[in-house]
């Protein structure tokens, strides 16, 4: 599965990003989102930002995401089913390497913990796009 | 003078003017209308008239599937509020309803 | 360790006259007895600034407060309040507002700043997570909020920093400033913006990376999703999503509920030239959100032509279509956007401002000032270039008319004399807002019951605007109808207030919306509330004792006001609504006479008959017993 971003629908209230957060962290954290939404001003135009899952396509043929291509400990594997790129936080080692080979900005890193996050569509039920009331951000099949 | 309109079988004949609001308006389309409705008709019979001749959009902001006015519909008749126990009021030719989804807010 | 969650545990107390700033680990007792938002503040107001410190002297405390909601998973939880003693109406005074900067200070590890002294040159406070500074602000003092803003961002080369700032109208002293939160919302009644001002505090900006941690995770957001399920199930929902507040235009003026000429009328000839539609054709550009929102009811609105091209604001509200418009019987939009953009800019009130002009030029038509009071403006009604430019001179002070206005109808209508009350139209000293206690009866009491003076936010009974039969059922019960869902019938309304008012102080101390699911879509209720906290902080909350704390800070804020030597006869609307039968729409010779109501609402609230306050009984119930002390009861 994929997300399909409608950017005209967004109006920046961010209940992605809280949700995200919440999903994966059990806490409100917007800086831990994997979700972020970009906004030309604080009136919009508001552009949400997901993870693309790079290659997912191409991921049965051994093509690869740039993040799981640049883990040196091979940390980000591909999940069949939900067509995501998931890091394995047990061998994540905090070395960023992902982060900087990330063309879109999307791997969120905490300094806190020493740990790479990414979106992993919440294992088959993204919670952005569940919570999203404007219709923004919605579930397509590949 | 007041025009009456006369059916060939000699019943009375009244005009209406509805105006729609917020949600209303964008499901009717327009901003008002004017409905023709028997002479001795009520406030809900207006309404009726007025879902029979609609879109399902406008239906079902007037009526529910059971058949009841929604509860949130608030209708003016020349300006005083009628409150949906008294929708039986019979109107009067040149009558003037205001129709509203019942939005509060300050 | 603060023992509960949902609070960052934290007060930020900054003093500008020493410089100092300290972070307060505050007792948890606070928390258990006041929540939070207004609870805080009310608290703080009654301990630290009492009838002695005036509303502008270094002493008062200016309190910015959030809750234990704010920033979380239930839906609307992103406002914020002020909170101090305020300069217009020298009584209780608190703000309301949206946004993002309440949960930005959640994130940032603080929930309230308290800011007392005086700095002796401008100067904003900086708050970067728990790195507070108070730099110097010479270069802002002047600015206009907009400008203000875009100079810290480029300051600290971050767009997503976070603001509360005043314009020049509070630099001014301008006694009703507001102060602009991010993103150009208003916490905008009482004149705390002027407080801001006296204080040379030009600007809080914020900046948070943290986290709100909940007590029980998995409850809390089961509560929260089933909110926001409920609140977009709600049969009005899309139709207060679409258009926000304007929506109501139309409706209020059917009803004789939306103030035209200063009050002489309830209904405008021309609010058609007005409504959301009219407004939605003419700007819209998008829905906007505050944090947090599902319902959006913000929007971008811009003028692509006219004498306004180029004027793009957000939050142009049913209040300011009133006082902008019908009140002073303009009927052109352009003319309210280019007013609300104006106020926006200078840090003003757009309700307070507004009626200020109504006012003035109610007493024009009456020949009771004329051109030599105005400094040669001729105060015809309905003239667009001396809405605007009363504006303008009002920000600046510039001229002596306009600087008495800038002080409100109150103290305007006593420096004037001649008959100018009659025409003065406040309750306590703050201008009643856009509604009529003649169109709808609970909505007069709660003008003259609400703390900080006229307000229809504190009670905001929504239930019998039109009547909501279903929600009146659901929340009070048949014995209650049909009356409690109708307008213009008194019976059962002083229990509505009450309600509303302690439902109200609950609902500003956790840090959600009123126009959100609470009161404008009357979804989230007491026993709504009372779960959601309880999974949240881990605070035990029965709903008995959520409505006890509710009770106990309206209650205090009463104490407060009674000490500031507020009493029964302060509780009184202007004679016009009870004299003057309103000549509109539904409320077609309608008058209130709010005195009966009144006695039943004292009864309900155990307060005394005669002077209003309440008894020492119901201090001792509410766990006031400083208050019985210092009110000498």
């Amino acid at each position: 599965m994929q997300l399909r971003i409608d950017r005209e629908k967004c109006c920046g209230c961010l209940i992605c990003t809280t949700y995200c957060s919440f999903h994966h962290e059990r806490a409100i954290w917007p800086d831990l989102a994997r979700i972020r939404i970009e906004a030309e001003t604080d009136c919009g135009p508001f552009s949400p930002q997901v993870c693309r899952q790079c290659n997912a396509r191409r991921a049965s043929d051994g093509a690869m995401a740039p993040c799981a291509e640049a883990c040196p400990t091979e940390a980000i594997g591909f999940d069949q089913i939900t067509e995501a790129w998931v890091i394995d936080v047990e061998l994540c080692t905090g070395c960023r390497a992902c982060e900087e080979a990330c063309p879109f900005d999307m791997i969120v890193f905490d300094e806190g913990r020493g740990l790479a996050f990414k979106c992993n569509l919440c294992g088959g039920e993204p919670t952005c796009a569940a919570m999203c009331p404007s219709g923004a951000i919605e579930i397509r099949n590949r | 003078m007041r025009l009456r309109h006369w059916t060939s079988e000699g019943a009375l004949t009244i005009t209406v003017n509805v105006r729609y609001h917020n949600l209303l308006r964008r499901a009717a389309g327009v901003d008002a209308q004017r409905l023709s409705l028997p002479g001795g008709s009520s406030v809900r019979e207006a309404l009726e008239a007025l879902a029979a001749d609609s879109s399902e959009a406008l239906r079902s902001l007037l009526f529910t599937t059971g058949g009841k006015v929604v509860p949130y519909l608030v209708v003016f008749r020349n300006q005083k509020l009628v409150t949906h126990d008294r929708f039986g009021i019979e109107l009067s030719d040149g009558d003037e309803l205001k129709l509203f989804p019942a939005v509060s807010g300050g | 360790m603060f023992p509960y969650k949902g609070y960052a545990g934290r007060w930020l107390h900054v003093n500008l006259t020493t410089g100092s700033v300290t972070s307060h680990p505050y007792d948890p007792a606070l928390a258990e007895g006041y929540l939070g938002g207004n609870g805080f503040g009310t608290r703080l107001l009654w301990d630290h600034v009492g009838p002695e410190v005036a509303p502008l002297a270094p002493e008062s405390l200016l309190i910015f407060s959030t809750g234990p909601l704010c920033g979380t998973l239930v839906p609307n939880p992103g406002r914020m309040e002020v909170i101090g003693k305020s300069p217009l109406t020298g009584i209780y005074g608190d703000s309301n507002a949206g946004g993002f900067l309440g949960p930005e200070l959640k994130f940032a590890g603080w929930d309230a700043v308290v800011v007392t002294g005086r700095s002796d040159r401008p100067a904003y406070l900086a708050i970067r997570d728990g790195r507070v500074e108070i730099h110097d602000a010479r270069e802002l003092w002047g600015l206009t909020t907009s400008e203000t803003e875009k100079a810290i961002r480029d300051l600290w080369d971050d767009a997503a920093v976070k603001t509360a700032v005043i314009g020049p109208a509070a630099e001014n002293g301008v006694l009703f400033s507001g102060i602009q939160i991010t993103p150009q919302r208003s916490a905008a009644r009482c004149g705390l913006g002027t407080v801001m001002g006296s204080k040379r505090l030009k600007a809080l900006a914020v900046r948070g990376h943290g986290a709100i941690q909940v007590a029980d995770p998995d409850r809390f957001h089961e509560i929260s999703a089933d909110f926001h399920r409920r609140l977009r199930a709600n049969p009005i929902f899309e139709a207060v999503s679409a258009h926000g507040t304007p929506g109501i235009v139309s409706m209020m003026d059917a009803l004789g509920r939306f103030p035209t000429k200063n009050f002489q009328m309830g209904s405008f000839p021309q609010v058609d030239a007005l409504d959301a539609e009219a407004l939605e054709a003419r700007a819209f550009v998008r829905h906007l959100a505050c944090f947090g929102c599902p319902v959006a009811c913000d929007k971008l609105y811009t003028l692509a032509d006219g004498p306004f091209a180029g004027t793009s604001l957000r939050s142009v509200e049913y209040e300011t279509l009133n006082a902008m418009g019908a009140a002073v019987w303009n009927a052109d939009l352009d003319t309210v956007l280019a007013a609300n953009r104006l106020c926006d800019e200078m840090g003003m009130d757009t309700i307070s401002a507004g009626r200020a002009i109504s006012f003035a030029m109610e007493l024009w038509e009456q020949e009771i000032i004329n051109l030599d009071d105005t400094g040669g403006l001729r105060l015809d009604w309905g003239d667009q270039d001396v809405i605007l430019t009363l504006l303008e001179r009002m920000a600046r002070r510039e001229d002596d008319f306009a600087a008495l206005l800038s002080q409100g109808v109150r103290r305007a209508a006593e420096a004037i004399g001649r008959g100018a009350e009659a025409y003065a139209m406040h309750v306590k000293g703050m201008a009643i807002a856009a509604q009529d206690g003649r169109a709808q009866k609970s909505m007069g009491l709660a003008h003259v019951t609400s703390n900080r003076g006229a307000d229809h936010l504190k009670a905001f009974p929504t239930i019998d605007e039109t009547g909501y039969p279903d929600e009146a059922h659901r929340r009070y019960g048949e014995a209650y109808l049909p009356e409690m869902a109708q307008p213009l019938a008194t019976k059962h309304k002083p229990f509505l207030v009450k309600d509303g008012e302690d439902f109200g102080a609950v609902v500003d101390s956790v840090g959600v919306c009123k126009s959100g699911g609470t009161f404008v879509l009357a979804e989230i209720y007491w026993s709504d509330i009372a779960a959601a906290l309880e999974a949240a902080t881990g605070i035990p909350m029965p709903v008995e004792r959520l409505k006890w704390i509710g009770e106990r800070i309206y209650n205090l804020q009463r104490c407060y006001n009674a000490l500031h030597g507020i009493t029964r006869k302060d509780d009184r609307l202007p004679r016009r609504f009870r004299e003057e039968p309103s000549p509109s729409g539904n409320a077609r010779g309608e008058t209130i006479d709010t005195e009966a109501m009144l006695d039943e609402y004292y009864a309900l609230r155990g307060w005394s008959q005669e002077t209003g306050w309440p008894t020492r009984e119901k201090l001792q119930e509410l766990g006031l017993d400083d208050a019985i002390e210092a009110l000498d009861l």
